[in-house]
């Protein structure tokens, strides 16, 4: 076969992959192992025959980022180096520097000789802000106070209790699920986190309830991962629950560029397991996504200005522009407190519906 | 001037059957979502000035095909990658589409098909698509950030092509910088 053939054969197991991730999905993995076979030959054979590019460079991007998608990182790794090791176009560089760093991620995933208790799950992060075993501050101090929230309202959903907007938060949760740091770790940068039993009990696997917790957490992350917003209906039945966990989760996410890539791993019958959070902050979707009734189809808004004042018991908030204009925004229930209140005073960029005269807020998120 | 998607599942541009079909899917799904049966109108600036086309597809989009699609941004991605792909084919001069892997899906190259390397002297398509455009998601803005991103090739020489979609009120624009 030719370096031709070979890439398209490679991109015809890729098809066959994307189609079987929907049709059969135990077809994936083979797919996708053949797919990146078929790449790697083409550029050996390329290889062999001429270094020009940009052939070269994009042949193994793709070897290198198929190697990946069929959980090869070591096979992903290697062809990186080739790739670096030559000239290649800059943007060509930069995108296999990318894959480099997705390579490191899931090695730093692993826990290093590190034991994970079941109720116990480590947080690994990764990307501009983050060095060897060092992070810019608040991208680490923000993401531990977000799952905080996160575990406090699961253990409420779980255990059947109203969405509380108000209050202080319930003193059983607290001594059942408030989270304890270890030492971080040198890796991307991780840490462990310890749900409840803050000091030497060991938690019983399987039997306790932060298991439960972290277990049902990590299943709604695999679903928005998937992107599978009904699934997610399905899993957080209640609106005000699932509108908090989505905005919650859309504050954990990487943005991109200051922070790449967030992952947990946990320990489940002796196996570990690692989930990545694989959506960025920019994927998540909070606009209505239904067919368009043409006849009320809401206008869309976005507003700069400072957040200035909440009422709770009317569920609004007050937003002043740079020409001191004053516009009240209705708050849907489960954003509020976790969501809204860490940005007053601030300076935001706030996305919501107008229907009528009231504007209902959508997504909010700190004017950088 | 009409857009037939249903060839797309001929394999057109070089492009594998099986590909074309999932893309098609893709188109239809996203149409179908925003109220769109075939025959709707997609106003397009194109290089040459504004088209008004009309998008034209026999595929049925049943329940079973919407939960293969839940992910309706992906969805979005693949159906822009469909309609750039049938504009491509009117406005570049190229007759073959070469793909290679990249995240979870592809970057895509505009050439001939001939013997002198894969992805020598081959022209970069740039694709995004818009389920549905709002103040801050809007066609004018997405342009803008894909026209950007096709500096970073600049320095080959080459012309690359920025194709975005967007299908709430079917609209989009294929530029050639």
């Amino acid at each position: 076969m030719t370096v031709k053939e070979l890439h398209r054969e490679a991109m015809k197991y890729n098809d066959l992959a994307l189609i079987a991730k929907r049709d059969d999905p135990s077809k994936v993995a083979e797919y996708s192992r053949k797919s990146f076979e078929f790449e790697k030959q083409a550029f050996v054979l390329f290889s062999s025959e001429s270094n020009e590019e940009p052939t070269r460079s994009v042949l193994l991007r793709s070897a290198a980022n198929l190697a990946m998608l069929s959980s090869q990182p070591r096979e992903a790794e290697k062809l990186i180096s080739i790739g670096l090791a030559g000239d290649p176009p800059e943007e060509l560089a930069e995108e296999l520097r990318d894959i480099l760093q997705q390579v490191n991620f899931f090695r730093h995933l692993e826990t290093k000789g590190v034991e994970l208790d079941s109720n116990e799950i480590q947080l690994s992060i990764s990307g501009n802000e983050v060095g060897h075993g060092i992070i810019r501050s608040d991208e680490f101090l923000n993401r531990i106070e977000i799952i905080e929230k996160l575990a406090f309202r699961t253990a409420d959903r779980l255990r059947k209790k109203p969405f509380k907007e108000r209050g202080r938060k319930r003193k059983s949760d607290v001594v059942e699920f408030e989270p304890f740091l270890s030492v971080p770790r040198a890796a991307s940068f991780a840490v462990t986190i310890r749900f409840g039993h803050s000091t030497n009990q060991i938690a019983i696997p399987g039997a306790d309830s932060q298991t439960f917790l972290i277990d049902d957490l990590l299943q709604n992350i695999e679903i928005i991962n998937e992107g599978n917003y009904d699934k997610l209906s399905g899993a957080i039945e209640e609106d005000d629950y699932r509108r908090n966990f989505l905005a919650l989760i859309k504050k954990l996410a990487p943005d991109g560029e200051r922070i790449k890539l967030v992952g947990f791993t946990v320990k489940r019958d002796n196996e570990l397991k690692t989930i990545p959070l694989t959506k960025i902050k920019t994927d998540f979707q909070f606009e209505d996504l239904s067919p368009v009734d043409e006849e009320v189809k809401p206008e869309t808004v976005e507003l700069i200005g400072i957040l200035s004042r909440a009422d709770s018991k009317k569920s609004t908030i007050r937003l002043t522009d740079k020409n001191n204009k004053d516009y009240i925004i209705t708050v849907p229930k489960g954003l509020l407190s976790d969501v809204v209140k860490p940005y007053f005073e601030e300076e935001v960029v706030l996305k919501g519906v107008k229907i009528g005269k009231t504007i209902e807020l959508k997504d909010v998120e700190l004017n950088e | 001037m009409e857009i037939n998607l249903d060839t797309l599942g001929n394999g057109i541009m070089g492009l594998t059957q099986e590909f074309g079909n999932f893309l098609l899917q893709a188109c239809s799904v996203c149409l179908d979502n925003q109220g769109h049966s075939s025959g709707v109108s997609m106003n397009l600036a194109a290089p040459h000035g504004t088209q008004n086309l009309s998008l034209e597809w026999s595929a049925i989009v049943d329940n079973q095909i919407k939960r293969n699609w839940s992910d309706l941004q992906e969805a979005t991605e693949y159906a822009a990658t469909g309609i750039a792909i049938k504009l491509a084919e009117s406005y570049s001069e190229s007759n073959c589409i070469e793909r290679s892997s990249k995240g979870t899906g592809f970057d895509y190259w505009l050439g001939d098909e001939d013997e002198i390397g894969l992805f020598q002297r081959k022209e970069r398509l740039e694709i995004s698509g818009i389920l549905r455009e709002n103040s801050s998601n809007s066609l004018d803005k997405r342009v803008n950030v894909k026209t950007e991103q096709t500096k970073a090739s600049a320095n080959t020489g080459l012309k690359a092509h920025v194709c975005v979609v967007e299908f709430g009120n079917p609209k989009g624009e294929y530029k050639i910088v």
